[in-house]
């Protein structure tokens, strides 16, 4: 068997893995994933740029195929995947990813619906003029040269930036532990501030914010509120709030649309447009009919088609909350300092451009100064033999070969070697008499240069005009509109902001189908007209309770078991006069065993108000209204009901009401409610009458003087009674009788307010539904029959009543 | 990563394979070391700092995982070479970067060629053999744990879901960089 040489050194895993962490985690953080504060580029960007550079792609040159270009920088700079590279150069020509795109591309580069680039091999690109500001004195000398993977070739190791990428386009990337995302700024707006801050070098970050207004996307938009812009400014992070650009438009028949003209940066608007169609689909955006996607090239135009009845605004904040059309943006300025990953907040950025472009400045006036001082050194030479010419002809003759001449001119001129090779090199028609001015000329020129040269090399002043002068022509050359318009007052966001404040008239039918419509359309529609009463009922419905609540508002909704529950206004089902609605049962989440028994409408949760419930068994209970103001899903108790006793009704008072129980066998009882202390919610209340052990509460009346009782009796016997008939007791006593009941008119079901001019609807256990004035019943005193309002057939009783409400009165 | 649930990791089909191949099976349970198929296991990855990032990966997957299989010995890291240093036909590999100059005074500093291994794609099969693979010659790291704890917590480290303890030891040890990707 042969020895085996193999040879195995024991390494420890810890150091293992620290060691091979920390190797990729910095090279991802220094030469990956985050840009250089400098030129504002990622080691891809400005490979690209440099390999285009390389392969001549000037503006004014012809495109080149995007595969010759990623090739180039593959084989030559970037050792890494082909499609990193197209990618990155896509997205440098791509206008609504970068506010100032670096390339020029010929053919399908994407799209903002997301749509890919077509392949490589397609598409053709070009430097774009701007990118001639990043490149413009690469070969003066004025940055660092470094070798290339493979070490045959030599790259920038930062491009000698005029143009303030790093802000103007942004940048954004996710190293190791650490992550930037810089939005992109307006050229104007940053040139003004670094000129700001080269004329006062101690410029405070809000005085610079009064030349940078904010981000500038280039996809526009709105940003709302300055805080997170003032945060990031200050401390290199902060979160601002970017919205789509909308407008309402008008359309034939009343409608409205919303027009999308510009979504948040780096949205997908293909997205966007499936996420608010997704939404209408699931019902949970309402009113929109259609959506078209009408953009074309000339730009963008989503057209959302509302139903008629629907409040624009309102959809539009939905769409902010629950769609990309509003989108934050966190903003981390973290780049590249020397080399290391640095927080930097917007002074520091642009305090080390000025510094960056003073660097840039000095070397490239060095690089011009020694170019201009060998030339007018040669120039010296040129002179020297012009004016000696005949004698310089004459020893260039006499030599026997280049060499000795040079060294004759040397010794005979003392001139340098430089100088003397030049003479030799010049060309004979040289000698005439214009071009001798010429290079007097030049050599004047040169040396007003040089003089220019090394007063710039002197004076830091002359220097920072240098590049304030620069930008500055920069700025008229590439400037352009601020895009993204920033909203100063952040609106606070909630649920109300998405709904519109407006009256609404809200119907409830006796069989608990609910609805609202707008005062305003209502009234207009019911002007001229007599109206046809009850239009909305149904033969076996009608409306119980109608009142007016804006869209802010609460209704609430207690049930047999004494939970409260609320319902927003806003949320209640908008709809036309002849729907019918619909049943509360599905608006509130409300166990099935549990009946609704009041319904009442809030304005405002205040100490004022008291909600007033009456139970089966007599108790009576006050609430002050505010303690129902934190609305809860699931609903609450509104008071504790014992066991066998359930909750009758419930109504609000302003404290100074009088309380009428009315009892199954006919009894009633009439307190102030001063006589019931308000309790907390969990309370069940005082007696409010003490029944005997059949008799049980059938309602409930909370009035003020002048006020008339209607009761009704279970065989159809009724009679209006002045409440004033009954004597204001203390509560807990027994009651009084307030209708004689007999066999003949059956026991007492219902006791209530009414007005002259109501109407009630009277039902019966089989369904028959009698309508009558309130008018025909005849006032009477408190112990009487009462008379016949309905004849019932036989084995029939009245199961109901209730106030008929008159739509089209209000 | 580090966390990740058994059922996510198995959804990565190069993990999938490697159990597969182990034949050990995976999960606390399951686990057999008995059946295992191999002896040795190489870890062979580019010679840059992703190949780095990808040993990290490989690495957690083992010690999470399969602790065993590095208990026992049987993990073991390649050795690429990282330059060929090559004139006419004479070639020498060079595996660590300070050596580079003595290879390259080895074999004539004149039009000496020297080619840099990015990847192991770079290399044809034979000269992948005969540097890195071949039992007779190679050179192998074996992984050993030093100490369980320390251990532990530089994965939980490196690996966790705690971005906070992951930058201060970026931080600290940044000054330990051996090598920089361009």
């Amino acid at each position: 068997m042969q020895m085996k040489r193999e040879k195995v050194i024991p390494i420890f895993i810890e150091e293992e893995m620290k060691d091979s962490y920390i190797d990729y985690s910095m090279s991802v953080i220094v030469s990956r994933a985050l840009p250089d504060v400098r030129d504002g580029l990622k080691p891809v960007h400005r490979r690209v740029l440099y390999g285009m550079h390389e392969l001549g792609l000037r503006p004014n040159s012809q495109f080149k195929k995007s595969a010759r270009i990623v090739g180039e920088v593959l084989g030559k700079f970037h050792p890494h995947g082909d499609s990193a590279v197209y990618d990155t150069m896509v997205r440098m020509v791509q206008d609504f990813s970068l506010r100032y795109p670096l390339v020029m591309g010929q053919g399908n580069f994407g799209s903002v619906d997301g749509d890919a680039p077509a392949a490589m091999r397609y598409t053709e690109a070009k430097l774009a003029h701007i990118a001639e500001e990043l490149l413009r004195d690469l070969d003066k000398d004025t940055v660092e040269f470094k070798p290339n993977f493979d070490e045959t070739l030599k790259e920038p190791t930062v491009l000698p930036s005029l143009l303030p990428t790093l802000l103007v386009n942004g940048s954004s990337g996710i190293a190791v532990g650490m992550a930037t995302n810089i939005p992109p700024h307006n050229l104007g707006e940053v040139v003004d501030a670094l000129a700001a801050m080269i004329d006062n070098p101690d410029i405070t970050i809000d005085e610079l914010k009064n030349h940078i207004l904010g981000p500038d996307f280039p996809t526009g938009g709105i940003i709302y509120g300055r805080g997170g812009i003032d945060e990031a400014y200050a401390t290199g992070r902060g979160k601002v709030l970017i919205r789509a650009r909308a407008n309402i438009e008008s359309v034939r028949g009343g409608r409205e649309n919303i027009i999308i003209t510009e979504i948040p940066y780096m949205v997908n608007k293909a997205n966007l447009i499936e996420k608010i169609a997704g939404l209408v689909n699931a019902k949970k955006l309402d009113g929109i009919t259609e959506i078209r996607d009408e953009s074309d090239k000339d730009g963008m135009r989503i057209v959302l088609e509302l139903r008629r009845d629907i409040q624009p605004h309102v959809i539009l904040n939905q769409l902010y909350k629950h769609t990309q059309m509003q989108v934050t943006f966190g903003i981390i300025m973290l780049a590249l300092v020397n080399g290391e990953p640095k927080v930097l907040n917007l002074q520091q950025i642009l305090k080390h451009f000025i510094d960056f472009r003073h660097e840039i400045v000095v070397r490239r006036t060095k690089y011009e100064l020694d170019k201009a001082e060998k030339r007018a050194h040669i120039l010296e030479g040129l002179k020297i033999a012009l004016d000696n010419i005949d004698e310089i002809i004459e020893l260039i003759k006499k030599s026997r070969n280049p060499e000795t001449a040079k060294q004759n001119l040397m010794k005979r001129f003392k001139l340098s070697e430089i100088q003397a090779q030049a003479i030799l090199d010049m060309r004979l028609q040289r000698l005439t008499g214009l071009e001798r001015k010429k290079i007097e000329e030049e050599y004047l020129a040169t040396i007003k240069l040089i003089n220019k040269l090394r007063a710039i090399l002197e004076s830091k002043q002359l220097r920072m005009q240098i590049i304030k002068d620069e930008l500055q022509e920069l700025k008229n050359k590439y400037a352009d509109e601020r895009r993204t318009d920033i909203i100063e007052k952040i609106e606070e966001f909630s649920i109300e902001d998405m709904i519109a404040e407006e009256d609404m008239v809200i119907t409830i039918t006796h069989n608990g189908f609910i609805k609202r419509f707008p005062v305003s359309g209502f009234r207009r529609q019911s002007r001229g007209g007599t109206g046809s009463s009850g239009a909305s009922a149904r033969a076996e419905d009608f409306v119980e309770h109608l009142f007016i609540a804006s869209t802010h508002h609460y209704i609430l909704i207690f049930t047999d078991k004494g939970r409260c529950y609320w319902l927003k206004v806003h949320e209640i089902p908008q709809a036309g006069k002849g729907s019918k609605g619909r049943s509360i049962v599905n608006l509130i989440e409300k166990e099935k065993k549990e009946n609704i028994r009041a319904i009442v409408n809030v304005r405002n949760f205040d100490d004022e108000h008291y909600v007033i419930m009456a139970t089966k068994k007599g108790l009576v209970k006050k609430t002050v209204l505010s303690a129902f103001g934190n609305p809860r899903k699931a609903g609450i108790n509104a008071i504790t009901i014992h066991e066998g006793d359930d909750l009758i009704t419930a109504n609000i008072t302003d404290g100074n009401h009088d309380i009428v129980l009315g009892t199954y066998h006919g009894k009633a009882i009439r307190f102030h409610e001063t006589e019931v202390r308000p309790m907390g919610r969990q309370a069940a209340g005082v007696t409010g009458i003490h029944t005997s052990k059949e008799d049980f509460v059938v309602g409930m009346v909370t009035a003020q003087k002048g006020s008339n009782l209607l009761v009704v009796t279970k065989n159809g016997y009724g009679k209006r009674t002045p409440i004033d008939d009954y004597r204001v007791t203390r509560r807990g006593g027994k009651g009084i009788v307030t209708v004689k009941i007999t066999e003949k008119v059956g026991p007492m079901i219902t006791i209530k307010e009414v007005h002259d001019d109501d109407d009630l609807m009277i039902i019966t256990t089989s369904g028959k539904v009698i309508r009558q004035g309130v008018q025909q019943i005849r006032k009477m005193g408190r112990s009487t029959q009462g008379i016949r309002l309905i004849r019932l057939s036989q084995n029939d009783q009245i199961s109901d009543v209730a106030r008929i409400v008159k739509e089209n009165n209000y | 990563m580090e966390k990740a649930r058994l059922d996510k990791i198995l959804s990565n089909d190069e993990i999938r394979t490697i159990v597969t191949a182990l034949g050990t099976g995976i999960g606390k349970d399951n686990f057999d070391i008995s059946r295992l198929r191999y002896y040795k296991i190489i870890i062979m990855t580019d010679a840059d700092v992703d190949g780095a990032h990808i040993r990290t990966l490989l690495l957690t997957f083992f010690f999470r995982y399969m602790k065993e299989l590095i208990e026992q010995g049987h993990i073991y890291i390649a050795q690429p070479p990282l330059y060929r240093v090559f004139k006419g036909k004479q070639e020498i590999f060079v595996y660590e970067d300070d050596e580079l100059q003595t290879s390259i005074e080895r074999i004539g500093k004149n039009n000496v060629n020297i080619q840099r291994y990015k990847g192991l794609g770079e290399m044809n099969p034979d000269q992948l053999w005969k540097t890195t693979m071949d039992s007779e010659t190679r050179t192998l790291l074996q992984v050993t744990i030093e100490e369980a704890a320390a251990a532990d917590l530089i994965f939980s480290t490196l690996m966790g879901d705690k971005v906070e303890p992951r930058r201060k030891f970026i931080e600290e040890n940044a000054k330990y960089v051996r090598n920089l990707d361009i």
